[in-house]
């Protein structure tokens, strides 16, 4: 079965970088955005996705980037997963993401979050 | 926070934070009140609210309503042997283990020791105590701290005990509580002066000394409620009736006639008062070092075990205001302070209450006591009036003095009360400042057509003419030559000053132990010195009169303790509020460098996850790649945790535990330090800077210090700069240039390297550069360091430039970029052997 299209957010671009390290390894296609308001107009370009979703940026902040995809009606097409280095996922658990992931977490973690969210 | 009830609610939210932060299955606060020698239970929290268990708060009733303050919230005294078994000290409450600064931790064979009654809870398995420490206004000074009462938490769990991080936590919690009681009693504290002030206001203008001793009392029992009271009045020197007056003497509420106090002795205490002493009789070592001090003067109908008695000295001693009581330690350190500033009030009340009432018999001050009647009117009536208008002058003066907690306030007071009793055209007021170096100008009331410097920056510097020496007696100030070459010159030609009256504002003794263990104010109470009065006409010699020194010299002398007050109180509450921000950065602070260490983290988790998930599949490249994200993965962990180490040693240098940052100095070549700095950043950004330093650029720098200082400046400047690459330039100065400039420099090389990096960024606004180097600052949307957003990056910079003896500053315009630069002295190459 064919593997769905990861969007990778965050803003740091070394943990960006890992991750699309982990992907390829993995055999999943993906696209990377550098912030909020890039990973919106990404959405906008493309279709459904699993979107590994920072919530700490600067530009605007993953909870607001699931904010503008509820209200925009499109929320429905993507899986979304938060990653937090904060400890506060719970925080934004009210908005109803599919995963969470806290940081630092293992390949093994990320991919079995990736994993169930593709299936 | 003041009245009983949010205090109530205050304790009960702080004990159920406590409880709740440390899992714990419920907890009590007690402090201890010194007016009923007992520990009180302010709150009992039963059941974690957070783990869903019974949460039932209690409170239980009052025993002993009615007294002042914190009494009189619902409250259950505990007797004070019974609530010491739940904490195993022997005796006192001031026992060994508090004093001694270490929480106590009941576990395990202390536990089995105790018997299960002696545990708040009778099923608690673990009880952990803090005691709460009386605040002190600085947060790094706390010489000899007085515990106020005992937090405490317990565990029902056999299984579980507490760590020493709970211990930590709860002294934290502790903390927090005694800050906010400080905070509440320096409020309470206002209160009840201004409630004093009010009282007394309706004393002095009657002209009655026995009204005013009412008075008197009735302020002095709403501080310290007392079974006797008296105003000791000695025997006049050359009167007929040779007996000691006791004004507006009272036992138990009841005034005693003269008949009941047949006292012509004067207690074995009243050497002391003349002597200006305070004398206290309240604790057991206070009464066995005077066992014969506990008496007032006549008989009581029971024995006195407690008793304050101050001393009522103007020019000369004038009496004593004597309270005491049939309780032991009765009198607490601060209720002293309270009765000492009653006392400076009442001194000046009576004496002129005195002054009016001998007026009215006929007698002169100080000869004769009032009621007495000696002779007739010997004062011209003209003279009369004069001193009755000036009475109510004085009265006057003393209540607007009082009505402010605000130094500055209380300086415009003065200068406006001064004005009534002095026929010179200025008065001015100046304080000591902090060092203790200059009196600083606050306020004055002469506006003439234009002093073209504001009053408030006058600086006269506390050697000019012997003024910080002489602080009891008014002298004449004869100004300089005017000129403009110093201060004194500057200020007397532009105040036109031939000579001014001084009058020092001494400052009040306060006993020692009363004195609050604060850094600032301690530094404050190096000078004897609190400020002074100048009056003088301009351009006219200042005319000596006596009276009118007499005069000023008695508000001074009452204004010095109310300025004393409000500065006290001034600092207090700067203290407190520094403290409460400081700690909110703090918390700040934890919680983004936690988020800081976990990215890295990330990064060497996923790199190793992959080379175990897929190792086989991967070639020598790739591995070698994966390595080089690890490796500067870990460079950024190890960087972060030497600028951590560094921030604490740092704090501890603040706190004077440490006397310097410890840095090796040694050549360090710039160049090199700079392109390690840039390596650090992320690849893709390197490009964004270019290193333009000498290849022989070699300063007086700690390698890895230096290396960091670039790296919090480049990445900085990486985040701040639009579309051209930032710089990192040098160029050399001499000492006498960069001293011209207004740098500070702690070397005294002659030659110095300029270090600069430039970004094209929006530049940075002056407020903005006041404050940048400063701790915890971030500036909105900047990421100051590699620890991003923890508002150290530039802070770290300045301390390490110090540390360099260097100096680091900014030139800055919005729109146009900014420029960092420091500079380093430099250094010859090491030898190549």
């Amino acid at each position: 079965m064919a593997k769905p299209t990861v969007l990778i957010v965050d803003d740091d671009p070394a943990i960006r970088k890992m991750l699309t390290e982990v992907l390829t390894l993995e055999g999943y296609p993906f696209e990377t955005a550098s912030g909020g308001v890039e990973a919106l107009s990404a959405l906008e370009r493309s279709g459904p996705r699993v979107i590994l979703l920072d919530i700490s940026m600067d530009d605007l902040p993953g909870d607001k980037v699931l904010e503008a995809l509820i209200e925009n009606g499109t929320r429905s097409q993507h899986k979304v997963i938060f990653i937090s280095a904060n400890d506060r996922l719970e925080r934004y658990r009210h908005l109803g993401p599919d995963a969470e992931l806290a940081k630092p977490f293992t390949v093994s973690q990320l991919m079995s979050v990736v994993e169930q969210q593709a299936a | 926070m003041t009245n009983a009830a949010s205090l109530a609610e205050f304790f009960e939210e702080a004990l159920t934070e406590a409880v709740t932060r440390l899992r714990a299955d419920g907890g009590e606060l007690v402090t201890f009140e010194p007016q009923l020698q007992a520990l009180v239970l302010r709150a009992r929290v039963r059941g974690n609210p957070l783990l869903g268990r019974a949460a039932g708060i209690s409170r239980a009733q009052s025993s002993r309503p009615g007294d002042s303050g914190v009494e009189e919230q619902p409250t259950v005294v505990l007797p004070s042997a019974a609530a010491l078994r739940i904490f195993p000290l022997d005796e006192g409450v001031r026992g060994m283990a508090f004093s001694r600064h270490y929480p106590i931790r009941v576990s395990g064979h202390e536990l089995a020791r105790m018997r299960p009654e002696d545990l708040p809870v009778s099923d608690a398995s673990c009880c952990l105590a803090v005691p709460v420490f009386r605040a002190s206004a600085s947060p790094t000074l706390r010489p000899d701290p007085e515990v106020i009462g005992v937090l405490s938490v317990y565990i029902r769990s056999p299984m579980w005990t507490f760590s020493d991080a709970d211990i930590d936590l709860l002294v934290v919690h502790a903390d927090r509580i005694a800050r906010t009681l400080a905070l509440i009693e320096a409020s309470r504290e206002r209160e009840q002066r201004e409630g004093l002030l009010t009282l007394l206001n309706a004393g002095p203008t009657s002209g009655d000394p026995v009204a005013l001793a009412a008075s008197i009392r009735e302020v002095a029992q709403h501080i310290a409620p007392s079974a006797a009271f008296t105003l000791l009045l000695p025997p006049p020197t050359q009167a007929s009736d040779p007996d000691v007056t006791f004004l507006g003497a009272v036992w138990e509420g009841t005034p005693l006639s003269p008949s009941a106090r047949p006292g012509s002795a004067l207690p074995p205490w009243w050497q002391d008062i003349t002597r200006g002493q305070t004398v206290r009789v309240s604790s057991p070592e206070e009464a066995a070092r005077h066992p014969d001090y506990c008496q007032i003067g006549w008989e009581t109908p029971q024995p006195l075990r407690s008793l304050v008695a101050l001393p009522l000295r103007s020019a000369h001693p004038l009496g004593a205001l004597v309270l005491a009581d049939t309780h032991p330690g009765r009198y607490t350190g601060r209720e002293i302070k309270l009765l000492e500033t009653l006392a400076a009030e009442a001194t000046l009340l009576l004496e002129h209450t005195l002054l009016g009432a001998s007026q009215r018999t006929g007698s002169l001050l100080g000869e004769g006591m009032p009621g007495a009647s000696h002779g007739g009117g010997r004062l011209p009536r003209q003279e009369r009036a004069q001193n009755e208008e000036l009475l109510s002058q004085f009265a006057n003066a003393v209540l607007t003095l009082n009505a402010s907690l605000d130094p500055d306030a209380t300086a415009r007071a003065l200068v406006e009360q001064a004005g009534g009793l002095t026929t010179a055209a200025v008065r001015m007021v100046f304080l000591v400042d902090d060092e203790g170096k200059h009196l600083v100008g606050r306020a004055t009331n002469w506006e003439p057509g234009g002093p073209h410097m504001p009053f408030r920056e006058v600086e006269l510097p506390l050697s000019w003419q012997d003024l910080g020496k002489q602080h009891d007696q008014p002298f004449l100030l004869l100004a300089p030559d005017q000129g403009d070459s110093t201060p004194e010159e500057r200020f007397a030609a532009e105040y036109q000053m031939a000579s001014c009256l001084v009058v020092p504002m001494e400052r009040p003794q306060r006993q020692e132990e009363h004195t609050p263990d604060t850094g600032p104010l301690k530094q404050a109470k190096a000078h004897p010195l609190l400020g002074a009065l100048l009056v003088y006409t301009p351009g006219q010699p200042y005319l000596l009169q006596p009276r009118e020194v007499q005069h000023l010299q008695s508000l001074v002398k009452s204004a010095s303790g109310a300025m004393s007050n409000a500065m006290l109180y001034h600092n207090l509450a700067d203290a407190y509020e520094k403290q409460k921000e400081l700690d909110k950065y703090k918390d700040d602070f934890i919680l983004t460098v936690s988020h800081e260490f976990r990215t890295p983290l990330t990064a060497i988790e996923g790199y190793t996850g992959l080379i175990s998930r897929h190792g086989n599949k991967l070639d020598q490249t790739k591995l070698d790649a994966f390595a080089q994200e690890i490796k500067q993965a870990m460079d950024q962990l190890t960087g972060m945790l030497g600028t951590l180490a560094d921030v604490s040693r740092m704090d501890s240098v603040e706190k004077g535990e440490n006397s310097e940052l410890q840095v090796s100095l040694e050549p360090v070549n710039a160049r090199i330090a700079a392109t390690k700095a840039l390596n650090q950043q992320q690849p893709d950004q390197q490009p964004r800077v270019t290193i333009e330093l000498p290849e022989d650029l070699w300063v007086v720098a700690d390698e890895e210090r230096l290396t960091r200082a670039f790296s919090n400046l480049i990445s900085n400047a990486i985040k701040y700069t639009e579309n051209k690459p930032c710089r990192v330039t040098a160029h050399a100065a001499t000492r006498e240039e960069l001293l011209k400039d207004g740098r500070t420099l702690k070397s005294d090389a002659e030659h110095w390297a300029v270090i600069g990096v430039r970004d094209y960024g929006s530049g940075i606004s002056k407020e903005d550069q006041a404050r940048l180097f400063n701790k915890f600052v971030r500036l909105p949307h900047s990421r100051t360091t590699p620890i991003r957003g923890t508002g150290l990056g530039l802070w770290i910079c300045k301390e390490y430039m110090k540390a360099f003896k260097g100096d680091i500053w900014i030139e800055s315009r919005i729109g146009d970029g900014s420029l960092f630069e420091f500079c380093l002295p430099l250094a010859d190459p090491p030898s190549e052997a």
